[in-house]
């Protein structure tokens, strides 16, 4: 992976997507044209209610567009099946959340495994990579801990250890500061900037910190389900 | 996921919540034990009721004086006297369509051993009975008819009374007072156990039909007599063939009622293993009931479950669970619950039949096929209470599983 083959990891063309409740329809995206290249580190910016959250969700195939087209690694995933859009989310499509999605049954070492498990590998494989992986984001020692037992910042360490776990290309962050102390979000950042700098993972980061915004490479500001910038974070994030 | 890693998912789930699993699976529990002590039984009965004919010996008829009323039970109409003879055995023996017939009195005697005595049913018979029962002589001689034309006081002993009596001694050549009356012991019988009729093998105390210490209304009565047809599909013939024969030497003409009564031993045998069978099919019908309930049990438990774990099936979603595999977690579980049920309602029937045999009076099987019924009705019962929560959980779309607290 390098930020340089150009090729686009993400391409949304003409995505809208609306709400349903009873019988009033609220339409959230007005045709979304986006591209997210290779090795790209992206800030979504908006306010409340400007759809950042739901073009997330689709982005990550958690959710289903009403109209258009949704390319991942150049192919068009918007038509495939719940289960193939499990597969991508399991190989392509790395997730970190504000409340870290930790399982809170499992072991912090079991969280990290679980999508290897779910990708078909052993338990023992699954295990031995989760471990490395942890050892990456330096809570090496703390493998056999429970989620509850880890601090806010430690725990969505894990879950970017854990969205690491299959290699996806593609790492998409909703809010990961969000609930996060200053400190705690200036050591986070230092990860997902490290990750995408050296090993050209593609970030896409949700977030309404202008400070975080300026870590990334370009801002998306969403403006009533429209890209109403896009462009250096420089510019933009503190508007 | 495999098998192996759905199973450790699942004992991780049904783990975090022990209590609720424990009281989820009861139903199964008391199924399961329900359904294998049906079957156990069902076994054992089959069980006694071979053994008691092997000790009965095979197509016995039983001919008793006085008149068959409903449900087998014999009753002696008032002023009658029994008039069942010796010689009316001597005539039915003679019958092509029986092999045997053995007279017999019975009497309950107070026994003298010596040094000890005990009070003891003692059976008055001919030769013709030890072979019809198929009892055996362990050791000693049978008595012959020499005996019983001459009345000679000679006994043999069941082995219990043999062991218990004389057990530091030979009981053969010894002196037994029967009522009083000495009788040499002449041998011993073999075999143990209670037979159909009461018989209690190792207590048997057996004297020439003639040499029986009894006042008889007229010599020769008998209180039974015991037949012994060709072969199985004989029964109706030979029972028929001695009826009409009594009614013949007993003057018993046109529709006046029999002054006897013959039973079919394999009657109570088919009434035994009908209370049996009765038995098993209300334990069965417990078994089906429990499984009933506690496959809904498991069904509400389930989908309590799914419910509440909504956020977590979100998040296995989000990270690469498919819904089969969110299906086959939940599957897992169910089967899983049922499958801890079934072993633990295996344990307690085992114990039960265990305390069962330990009895003495009954002995009942737990075999691996049991083993089998109990796996596979647990499984069962997981599977089809358990597909319907698991087929919700997995059609939970991620999206809207993750907007849940």
């Amino acid at each position: 992976m390098s930020a340089s083959s150009g090729q686009a990891v993400l391409a949304l063309h003409g995505i809208t997507k609306s709400y349903r409740t009873g019988d009033v329809v609220t339409p959230v995206l007005h045709g979304i044209d986006l591209s997210v290249q290779r090795g790209d580190y992206l800030a979504l910016m908006g306010s409340s209610g400007s759809g950042k959250s739901t073009l997330m969700n689709l982005m990550g195939l958690l959710d289903r567009c009403d109209e258009g087209q949704l390319l991942l690694q150049g192919r068009d995933v918007s038509q495939l099946s719940t289960a193939e859009h499990a597969s991508l989310r399991n190989r392509e499509i790395g997730f970190v959340f504000q409340s870290f999605n930790l399982l809170k049954r499992m072991s912090v070492l079991d969280n990290v495994a679980l999508p290897l498990i779910y990708a078909g590998k052993s338990r023992s494989v699954a295990r031995a990579r989760a471990q490395t992986l942890l050892g990456q984001v330096g809570l090496g020692d703390l493998a056999k801990r429970m989620p509850n037992q880890l601090s806010g910042g430690q725990q969505q360490r894990v879950a970017i250890a854990r969205s690491l776990a299959n290699e996806a290309p593609l790492l998409l962050a909703d809010e990961p500061t969000g609930n996060l102390d200053t400190q705690t979000t200036v050591e986070v950042l230092a990860i997902l900037e490290r990750l995408n700098r050296e090993m050209g993972l593609t970030i896409v980061l949700v977030t309404h910190e202008p400070d975080v915004a300026l870590q990334a490479k370009r801002l998306v500001r969403l403006k009533d389900g429209r890209v109403a910038f896009d462009g250096a974070p420089a510019e933009q994030a503190h508007l | 996921m495999n098998a192996a890693q759905i199973f450790f998912e699942a004992l991780r789930s049904l783990n975090a919540n022990r209590l609720r699993s424990a009281l989820t699976m009861l139903g199964v529990v008391i199924g399961i034990a329900s359904v294998l002590v049906m079957l156990s039984v069902g076994d054992g009965i089959r069980g006694f009721i071979d053994k008691q004919s092997a000790m009965l010996g095979s197509n016995q008829l039983f001919v008793q004086p006085g008149t068959l009323v409903d449900g087998g039970g014999v009753r002696r109409r008032s002023g009658e006297v029994p008039n069942l003879t010796v010689d009316d055995a001597r005539a039915l023996a003679q019958l092509p369509s029986l092999k045997g017939a053995a007279p017999a009195l019975q009497g309950f005697f107070q026994l003298q051993y010596g040094d000890s005595n005990s009070n003891q049913t003692v059976l008055g018979i001919t030769p013709a009975m030890i072979a019809l029962r198929n009892w055996r002589v362990e050791s000693g001689v049978a008595l012959d008819e020499r005996d019983v034309q001459a009345a000679n006081r000679v006994v043999l002993i069941g082995s219990k009374l043999a062991t218990d009596h004389y057990p530091d001694r030979d009981p053969i050549g010894q002196v037994l007072r029967v009522d009083g009356q000495p009788f040499t012991i002449v041998g011993v019988m073999g075999g143990s156990g209670r037979t159909l009729d009461g018989t209690e093998l190792g207590e048997l105390v057996l004297v020439p039909i003639s040499a029986m210490p009894l006042r008889l209304a007229r010599p020769g009565l008998v209180h039974y007599i015991s037949l012994q047809a060709r072969d199985a599909n004989g029964m109706a013939d030979a029972q028929q063939d001695a009826a009409e024969l009594l009614r013949d030497r007993h003057r018993i003409t046109g529709d006046k009622q029999d002054d006897f009564a013959i039973t079919d031993l394999a009657d109570i045998a088919k009434t035994i293993t009908g209370i049996g069978v009765a038995l098993s099919l209300g334990l069965g019908v417990i078994g089906a009931i429990s499984l009933l309930v506690g496959g809904i049990g498991i069904m509400n438990i389930m989908l309590v479950s799914v419910s509440e774990r909504v956020r977590e099936i979100g998040i296995r979603m989000a990270i690469g669970a498919k819904p089969r595999d969110v299906l086959w977690q939940f599957l897992g579980e169910a089967v899983l619950l049922c499958l801890v049920g079934g072993l633990i309602g295996l344990g307690l029937a085992a114990l039960g039949v265990a305390g069962v045999n330990a009895t003495g009076k009954f002995e009942m099987a737990l075999a691996f096929k049991h083993i089998a019924v109990a796996v596979g009705f647990a499984s069962a019962v997981g599977i089809f209470f358990g597909y319907y929560p698991a087929r919700r959980a997995s059609k939970l779309l991620p999206i809207e599983c993750l907007r849940q607290d």
